[in-house]
């Protein structure tokens, strides 16, 4: 499951208009967001990874996507104690989720969620 | 009411100021610390939603850095954080923070937050201002009693110095006297009309003791 339906209900139910509009810049910042990841990876730059990955837990956090942001954690974690060992087999799969989510967001609504 | 909402994070940012703006309040975003900086220097701001965690200036520095210009009455500032960072709250909360709110940020409790960091700031402006007119009426009551003991002095002395060539003169210094015992009753009126008065000190005066 891409992202908890119920709690997303919960977040934007009386504010679906907000809701949109943020899954809109989601939407459109979402490559910069992971190339920022990307970069920070191809880099090895730790403080880098921490605070890109940490940045876009939070916005994953707000869609309710609790698998994706798990592995968002693991790249800040991972940023924070300098280690970069399995860095790009996370990101890829962050990558992938991320994509997934994305398409899950766009089909959802909030009468069938209610 | 003017809340500063800080986070580098611009959906996170734009969803939590919109959904403040929808429920009344007023809001400015800063997307890092030297922003947040920055506004607080050039705005009125009554409460400040600090991220923690920002790439130029964590959110703990931005703290002290406020703390050391803004007690937590006259600024109030609620961290943000993700549920992972608890020891950065425990530090944030040392430093001088008023409360914290865990990412996703879930409005309702946001607001009960908010809501009491800033009624318990009210209460202390309330409290400062009813202090000011407590001081500010002793200090006229202090004032009315120092000034009617000498003039009382002067009015009755003036009699007794009185002859016929000097009465003119005896009876001008009189006016006068009496004009200055008119000016500390009204000043005396000025003070009982106070709301301080009638609404908290309804019982007896207090003075400043004159050395």
């Amino acid at each position: 499951m891409e992202f908890d339906s119920k709690e997303l209900m919960m977040m934007f139910g009386d504010d679906q208009e907000i809701y949109f509009e943020i899954f809109g810049d989601f939407e459109q910042s979402l490559d910069e967001m992971l190339g920022e990841i990307d970069n920070a990876i191809e880099s090895k730059n730790a403080e880098a990874l921490q605070i890109s990955a940490h940045t876009f837990k939070g916005v994953l956090s707000t869609f309710c996507a609790v698998e994706s942001k798990n592995l968002a954690f693991e790249l800040e974690k991972m940023g924070r104690d300098g280690q970069f060992d399995g860095a790009r087999e996370i990101f890829n799969n962050l990558k992938t989720s991320s994509l997934s989510l994305i398409s899950a967001l766009k089909g959802f609504q909030f009468s069938s969620a209610a | 009411m003017k809340i500063l909402v800080v986070d580098d994070d611009r959906i996170n940012n734009k969803m939590i100021s919109k959904k403040l703006e929808k429920r009344g309040f007023e809001v400015v975003e800063a997307f890092n610390g030297k922003q947040c900086l920055d506004i607080v220097d050039q705005q009125q701001v009554d409460l400040v939603l600090l991220d923690i965690m920002m790439p130029d200036l964590f959110g703990s520095e931005v703290l002290v850095r406020l703390r050391k210009r803004f007690t937590a009455f006259e600024l109030p500032i609620i961290m943000v954080t993700g549920k992972s960072e608890t020891e950065d709250i425990v530090e944030c909360l040392k430093a001088g923070a008023n409360d914290y709110i865990v990412k996703p940020i879930n409005i309702e409790v946001a607001l009960a937050r908010i809501s009491t960091q800033l009624s318990l700031k009210q209460m202390h402006q309330e409290n400062l201002s009813n202090a000011e007119l407590e001081t500010a009426q002793a200090m006229i009551v202090t004032y009315n009693h120092e000034i009617n003991n000498p003039l009382t002095i002067a009015l009755g002395l003036l009699g007794r110095v009185k002859t016929e060539e000097n009465t003119a003169t005896v009876e001008k210094i009189n006016d006068a006297l009496f004009r200055v015992v008119d000016i500390v009753k009204k000043i005396q009126q000025i003070s009982n009309d106070t709301k301080i008065k009638h609404t908290e000190y309804t019982s007896e005066d207090k003075m400043i003791k004159l050395k």
